[in-house]
């Protein structure tokens, strides 16, 4: 008989796939059966435990030591010294950034510190293909409370006292939501699970379905009963081929197990979930256009009214929430709507999840207490901008939120500040900008980003951010007029008052936002023909300091068109017809003697 | 039902819940512009020119879709909604040809309405355009991808009138595209030619394909003899191109401005309509009296026949084998009439006059040329026949009545209805019934076949038994029909169906209307035309008599088999 | 159909196997170089079997503490509110007792 007495979590998350953490498990396990330990010691694939540049994410138990980017030839070492020996291997600890200390313990490292996990509670926890560790960690307990003990009307009071508020980007309050379908009069209803995660760098959906499907089946089920429905869908990408397993597993565990079918707990109550693919489509996340996807039709949003909950899938009720709301459900009814009220702010209860990117030291998932400062989640928990360079902006809300800039870092975290402060919460994509980030540039990204996205429906959307990114581009390439910033501003607003749905009204977001905090940027690239970042190349022009260049010649050398002439030990000179502006000279300088 | 009260303008409404507010502020006069709403199309909200200001409201809304409410304030013309709505003008011209002078819809265009409506005077936009290859693989329609504005209106009329869905939308954002599956072109996919498409199209992205130089050539050749048939519905609407009132009848006038364009000889459809009664009349007593591939379905209507070929062929024995009257028509001009005036067929070039762009297709099947020759040469659409009236300086409004040419110029009521839905089937009773009975009809109209509902149904008492008939009009209602009758819920002995909605008056070449009422005032004008007619009944049609005495024999005898009747084969959709 | 009960069941059976990655009390087992050689992993498996089979709120660690060899095998009880206990040069059949003696402290896992 075998008895365990450790567990060797893997992370199976995405990120830690492409990071080659199977090749890592089937090396673990190898090792264990070298050193007769796999009797006492279990590996078990995890979900996401957020922090992915640190992949892949190996956790053992009972010590809960945390090693990070394990490679397959660590395993053996691993085994040996920490599972025979009971010797941490110091080596593959993580090291915060600036002290170059060691942590061993997962709650020591800075990244999870000041982090609240409740949406993401069991991510990394739980072996996510198991229903049982998930009932182990009081899984399914919500929902036998709600339909065993209280009516629907029960259930939606204590969503609504929760105070909690729709994670998808609108922040709508839920309980509301889960009441105006539940008044809606029907013999059939629909749960929808949006998964259409659609923000570009946001995963906390995916993490969530990777790492805890579970929660998600839970939440349908206790929203079907709330609003009365029995039949539930999840709409995820089909990108997403771990989250889409993950989630078939979990289905058929729920199914076999007597969580979804016919009768659950032996009350009256029927609900089943089935799974529908999308090809991706960022507007398919606008739920119009989700439903309409899920009815077999081309992804494009239909006017509102008549809203979902009065007619959404077929035609019927239909209640839409996205990933990470429904994983906060099921902790609303175990510890209480109070409970989750007393995490966050005034309006804003809970937590939030944030994908962190961009130039920041800790990129990956956090979740923080609403409230939370930027500035918090960038330094503490971000630890801060690589290479001593300096913070410049973040952007927040997605492709449709806003640029905030350092004098705006003190934000707080939470539906209103952020939209006061001229940004947006969104799903929670959370971009770190340095120095180095041309503002004007950033906005031409994202306008792209939702122009491609755009359906075509609508002619603002559809023509208007066309235009918008065509003179964006034409100022990134020196060849913006006077006027073009008024232009950008009408049409911008004609977008965001006449667009058919959420994505067009939002499109002309980051040009407003940049336009807000940096349109000296603008003016910079309009007026003086200069991008003050250094970054857009059509405006670059490079020339050497005499004072600063000691004639070395080394740029002359990796020059790939000649451009460079000089004599040694003299100021050395660029010929600016030749220079193709590649940067190459720049980047050797021992003196930092180029200027752009 | 619920009262609503708004407020428009300033203006006090008063409405039944659910009105949109495009329909509260029609009810006042107040006109909101509008592009992608169509009336008889499913809504959309697309366009957002009709954008509206709702006090409270933080965006503007489209008032085609947005639903009154209590206390409402509305307003149809603040700084945001103008500034809305030319911006919207201004970006669709932006990408859309300016080639206004040389544009078919020059003058006929609601984009160039919209932009005079609103002053727009300048484009502040510029970039990418469009550039699409021209799509002309179809003998009946046109697309011009790059004038198209993506409204949705032909993709909608399509899918819900026509249930064909030849064109759909592709590709997303400003690569949005009306397209046909898999990009192969019209004539590849499951389209009908019906041209319901260019009906609704507010600019020139669907048109007909234009045969009128193939026409002008062969009139300015003094070695062809031109000769041409009109069809009924063309004389109810031609009037509408020149000014007149909609529903005025124009034939005399008709057929003058056909003489002044030098048509040698200008005949009549109706004359051929008339003989399809015959034929189809012959056609249903024989299979109804040896209970054969009932129900017997009509086969005037090219739209339907295609339909049929490519979304029921299990349905194809039932259609007749009688030709359409125009195909009748023309396998005779090249027979029975060269011979009678003693011309080398070869060099009769046979046009036909029609409302309709499917018969532009069904002209160039390749059975259609039984008698040798090609049985007509040129279809032109009601609108390019205005288009050469105008191109010749014809005061068509001030022209003198001419009379049709003998003997194809002669017909009767029953022809003149084949206009209209239900009028095949009404003119088939009459000439059936009386040869049934054996005796003279008591009253030759019957009420119970008319009428624009969708599909309709009727039992007829004809010699002791009762014919259960049925008309559809428009192909989703044919479809609603014909899965009744796969389904076992009806059963009928004859069904008329009309590719179009309300029949060849509401045809896909008939002139431009945005009268709702556009239809039923055609009708109205071949309704009176019939009245007025001596002979109402198509077996009294003298020269139709004198057709099977001098030359046809009997009604489905052996040469009327070879010349008027044909064959149909299963087609692929894709 | 599965019921609440039936539910809880399940529950608090797989909550006594996930022990591991919350222990309360830790019961250490010094299993360096050293401690192997004087056979502390016969005192582990041992160890860890006697917990199994009480069913004891008690996790098994192995870990390289640092003792003089002499005391070897060693073993470490460290309780959920920090209180430890060592004891030296334990055999496999001494740590029976060891956690008789413990398992008053402990107590069992629910469920058991």
């Amino acid at each position: 008989m075998s008895i365990i007495r450790s567990h060797v979590l893997v992370c199976g998350g995405t990120g830690c796939f492409s990071s080659g953490c199977k090749k890592v498990q089937a090396e673990l396990h190898a090792a264990l059966e070298r050193h007769g330990l796999a009797n006492e010691v279990r590996v078990v694939e995890s979900g996401c435990f957020g922090f992915c540049k640190m992949g892949p994410i190996v956790m053992v138990y009972p010590e809960g030591a945390f090693y990070c980017q394990v490679m397959p030839e660590d395993a053996e070492e691993l085994v040996k010294e920490h599972l025979l020996k009971g010797r941490v291997v110091e080596r593959l600890l993580y090291k915060e950034p600036v002290t170059e200390e060691s942590v061993a313990l997962f709650n020591d490292i800075g990244f999870y510190k000041k982090q609240h996990r409740v949406a993401l509670r069991n991510c990394g926890k739980i072996n996510p293909e198991s229903i049982e560790e998930y009932i182990a960690h009081d899984g399914y307990q919500a929902l036998a409370r709600a339909v065993t003990r209280m009516t629907p009307e029960e259930v939606i009071e204590e969503v609504k006292r929760s105070g909690l508020r729709g994670r998808g980007g609108g922040g709508f309050p839920v309980g509301r939501k889960w009441e105006f379908a539940r008044v809606s009069k029907d013999s059939i209803k629909y749960v929808v699970c949006n998964a259409d995660e659609g923000d570009p760098g946001a995963f906390m959906d995916r993490s969530i379905l990777e790492g805890d499907p579970h929660s998600v089946i839970e939440a349908m089920a206790i929203a079907g009963y709330a609003i009365g429905a029995s039949q539930g869908f999840v709409y995820v990408r089909a990108e997403y081929p771990i989250a889409v397993e993950r989630l078939s597993i979990a289905i058929k565990q729920a199914r076999e197990t007597g969580l979804l079918g016919k009768n659950i707990f032996g009350t009256d109550f029927s609900f089943d979930v089935g799974i529908r693919l999308g090809a991706g489509a960022f507007v398919c996340g606008e739920e119009t256009a989700l439903m309409t996807s899920i009815e077999g039709h081309r992804g494009t949003p239909r006017p509102r009214p008549p809203y979902p909950a009065v007619k959404g899938l077929w035609g019927k009720p239909t209640l839409i929430n996205n990933v990470e709301t429904l994983a906060n459900i099921p902790v609303i009814l175990l510890h209480g709507p109070d409970h989750f009220a007393s995490i966050g702010t005034e309006g804003s209860k809970g937590t939030k999840v944030f994908a962190l990117a961009g130039n920041i030291n800790n990129t990956g998932l956090v979740e923080v207490p609403m409230g939370t400062t930027l500035r918090e989640i960038v330094y503490d928990i971000g630890g801060g901008i690589p290479g001593g360079k300096a913070f410049k902006a973040c952007q927040t809300g997605g492709p449709s939120g806003g640029c905030l800039p350092a004098e705006l870092l003190d934000t707080p975290v939470d539906y209103d500040s952020l939209i006061a402060a001229g940004s947006m919460m969104g799903s929670g994509g959370l971009i770190v900008m340095d120095e180095d980030t041309c503002m004007v540039d950033v906005a031409r990204f994202f306008l792209e980003f939702t122009q491609d996205e755009s359906c075509g429906k609508c002619v603002p959307c559809r023509e208007g951010t066309k235009r918008m990114l065509e003179i964006l581009e034409r100022i990134t390439k020196g060849q913006g007029e006077e006027g073009d910033i008024q232009l950008l501003e009408e049409l911008a607003e004609v977008i965001s008052k006449a667009s058919l749905c959420g994505l067009g009204q939002t499109a002309p977001n980051p040009v407003l936002a940049t336009l807000r905090f940096f349109r000296h940027e603008y003016e910079a690239h309009i007026r003086d023909r200069r991008c003050p970042a250094g970054v857009c190349q059509a405006l670059l022009s490079y020339h050497i300091v005499a004072e600063k260049c000691k004639g070395c010649g080394l740029c002359k050398k990796v020059c790939p068109v000649e451009a460079i002439s000089g004599e040694l030990r003299q100021p050395h000179m660029i010929d600016k017809d030749k220079c193709i502006k590649c940067g190459a000279c720049v980047a050797k300088c021992p003196f930092k003697a180029i200027s752009r | 039902m619920e009262r609503i009260k708004l407020t428009i303008d300033g203006n006090p409404v008063e409405v039944e819940a659910g009105t949109t507010i495009l329909e509260a502020a029609q009810k006042i006069g107040v006109h909101i512009p509008t592009l992608c709403y169509h009336p008889e199309l499913r809504l959309e909200g697309a366009c957002r020119i009709c954008v509206v200001e709702v006090e409270g409201m933080r965006n503007l809304v489209a008032s085609c879709v947005y639903p009154v409410a209590n206390n409402m304030v509305v307003k149809t013309n603040s700084e945001a909604v103008r500034r809305a709505r030319r911006t919207i003008v201004e970006l669709l011209i932006a990408n859309h040809p300016q080639d206004c002078l040389v544009c078919s819809r020059h003058g006929e265009c609601e984009l160039q309405d919209l932009s005079r409506q609103l002053g727009i005077r300048k484009v502040r936009f510029s970039g990418e355009k469009r550039d699409l290859a021209l799509d002309e693989s179809s003998y009946s329609v046109v697309r011009d991808p790059n004038k198209c504005i993506l409204c949705g209106r032909c993709v909608r009329v399509c899918a819900e009138t026509q249930s064909v869905s030849a064109i759909g939308m592709a590709n997303r954002g400003s690569d949005s595209i009306v397209t046909t599956p898999f990009n192969l072109g019209l004539a590849e996919g499951p389209c009908v030619g019906c041209g319901q498409c260019i009906n609704v199209c507010p600019v020139a992205a669907l048109r007909e394909k234009d045969d009128t130089e193939r026409v002008w050539e062969a009139l300015q050749d003094s070695k062809t003899h031109v000769v041409v048939q009109v069809a009924p519905a063309v004389r109810a609407a031609l009037g509408e191109e020149f000014g007149l009132r909609a529903g005025s009848l124009v034939t005399g006038k008709l057929v003058t401005a056909l003489r002044k364009l030098g048509f040698d000889q200008v005949f009549d459809t109706q004359f051929a309509a008339d003989l399809t009664i015959m034929e189809e009349g012959h056609e249903f007593i024989s299979r109804l009296q040896k209970r054969e591939n009932l129900p017997l379905i009509t086969s005037c209507s090219p739209g339907w026949v295609s339909y049929c070929e490519r979304f029921y062929p299990d349905m194809l024995p039932h259609v007749s084998t009688c030709k359409s009257p125009q195909q009748m028509f023309g396998a005779l001009a090249k027979t029975y009439y060269a011979q009678k005036a003693g011309i080398n067929p070869a060099h009769i070039f046979s046009v036909s006059i029609m409302p309709c762009t499917a018969k532009k297709t069904e002209a160039a099947r390749a059975e259609m040329q039984a008698s040798g020759y090609r049985d007509v040469d040129a279809v032109i659409t009601t609108r390019e026949l205005a288009n050469m009236i105008r191109e010749a300086g014809i005061d068509f409004a001030n022209l003198s009545e001419g009379e049709f040419d003998l003997p194809m110029g002669m017909s009767t009521g029953a022809g003149t209805i084949f206009g209209i839905t239900g009028g095949v089937m009404e003119a088939a009773l009459r000439t059936v019934a009386e040869m049934l009975d054996g005796q003279e009809l008591p009253e030759v109209e019957f009420q119970q076949v008319r009428g624009f509902a969708g599909v309709r149904e009727a039992t007829v008492r004809i010699a002791g038994q009762d014919v259960r008939v049925a008309i559809a009009n428009g192909l989703a209602q044919a479809n609603r029909l014909l899965e009744r009758i796969k389904a076992g819920e009806a059963e009928y002995h004859f069904i008329e169906i009309m590719g179009c909605p309300g029949g060849c008056i509401g045809g896909g070449g008939q002139p431009l209307s945005k009268d709702p009422d556009i239809r039923m005032k055609r009708a109205t004008a071949l309704y009176r035309q019939d009245m007025l007619k001596k002979v109402r009944k198509s077996h009294e049609n003298p020269a139709v008599q004198e057709l099977y005495r001098s030359f046809l024999g009997e009604p489905n005898g052996e040469k009327a088999h070879q010349l008027l009747h044909t064959h149909y084969h299963a087609r692929s959709r894709y | 159909m599965l019921t609440v009960a039936e539910l809880n069941a399940i529950r608090d059976r797989v909550r006594k196997q996930l022990s591991i990655r919350e222990p309360h009390n830790r019961l250490i087992i010094g299993v360096g170089t050293v401690g192997i050689a004087a056979g502390a992993r016969d005192v582990m498996v041992t160890a860890m079997q006697e917990v199994n089979a009480r069913g004891l709120d008690l996790v098994v660690v192995g870990e390289d503490l640092a003792m003089p060899a002499t005391d070897m095998p060693v073993v470490k009880f460290v309780s959920a509110d920090g209180v430890e206990e060592v004891f030296t040069r334990v055999s496999a059949d001494g740590v029976h007792e060891i956690i008789a003696s413990l398992a008053a402290k402990v107590g069992t896992l629910p469920g058991v």
